[in-house]
């Protein structure tokens, strides 16, 4: 079994506004290649292979961040904005891989920024499923390999 | 009670507390821990009532905490809340002295669904 963008959708509103409360809408593709995005990515190995994206602009994050830590957006740390969009993308790749199932390990996940972290690179050949997270961009990808990833 | 909470990630060690706070399971404190092997070094010093422990971490992963706890004959409580949903991973949890397994993400209801048999 693999993933197509309906599922994908549906975990990502499952995560975002079931559990969080933010206000999401799927959008026309939008861009998000600012230096200073956030991307979040988490790895999947096993039955299945993926890699699982979540891509947002610095503001987007700080909102997420805002409604995890329930703290005002001044007050964040780096590491907690990391933090937050982290955990939304382990969530988003635990529910995936429970979905496929199967004999697949979750990695932890890496955050960087797209000036460090862009692990498509420029061709995306994936699902993405866009969105408009409090009004702003939050994007999802999901890339899925023949190759065993480790 | 005493719940210790386990997470590497601070933001859902946070969410885990807010929603413990949302449900009716009374009054409880909370302690928390960054990873298993953390957690592993509190237990016997805090004896929590409860463990709510995140499945992957680094240093020690939420499963080879509870095994760990077993075999040293600690009978805590121990349910895991995890992203982790397979039926593989419940059957792991399961076999290792879980008494139940809140996937994320999870709502106050499906928590305390999940909590209140445990401390009944």
């Amino acid at each position: 079994m693999s993933i197509d963008a309906i599922t994908l959708q549906q975990v990502v509103n499952d995560v975002c506004t079931g559990m969080l409360g933010l206000n999401v809408e799927p959008s026309e593709t939008v861009s998000c290649d600012e230096p200073d995005a956030v991307s979040a990515v988490i790895r999947i190995s096993g039955d299945w292979n993926s890699l699982v994206q979540v891509l947002a602009p610095r503001s987007t994050a700080k909102v997420i961040a805002s409604t995890m830590f329930s703290m005002t957006e001044d007050e964040l740390t780096e590491a907690e904005i990391a933090d937050a969009v982290g955990e939304i993308v382990n969530m988003v790749g635990g529910n995936l891989k429970g979905i496929v199932q199967g004999d697949s390990s979750l990695s932890l996940p890496c955050v960087g920024t797209m000036s460090t972290d862009s692990p498509f690179g420029t061709a995306f050949d994936g699902i993405e499923v866009n969105n408009l997270c409090q009004g702003d961009r939050l994007i999802v990808r999901v890339l899925e390999t023949t190759a065993q990833l480790v | 009670m005493k719940i210790l909470v386990v997470d590497d990630s601070k933001a859902m060690r946070m969410i885990v507390i807010r929603t413990l706070k949302q449900t009716g399971l009374g009054n409880f404190q909370t302690v928390e821990a960054n990873n298993g092997a953390e957690a592993l070094a509190m237990i016997p010093d805090q004896k929590p009532d409860l463990v709510l422990s995140d499945w992957n971490m680094p240093e020690m992963k939420g499963i080879d905490l509870l095994k760990a706890l077993r075999a040293s004959g600690n009978t805590t409580r121990f349910g895991f809340i995890t992203s982790e949903s397979s039926p593989e991973v419940r059957k792991e949890a399961e076999d290792a002295g879980a008494a139940f397994l809140v996937t994320k993400p999870f709502t106050p209801n499906s928590f305390e669904a999940a909590i209140s048999p445990v401390l009944a």
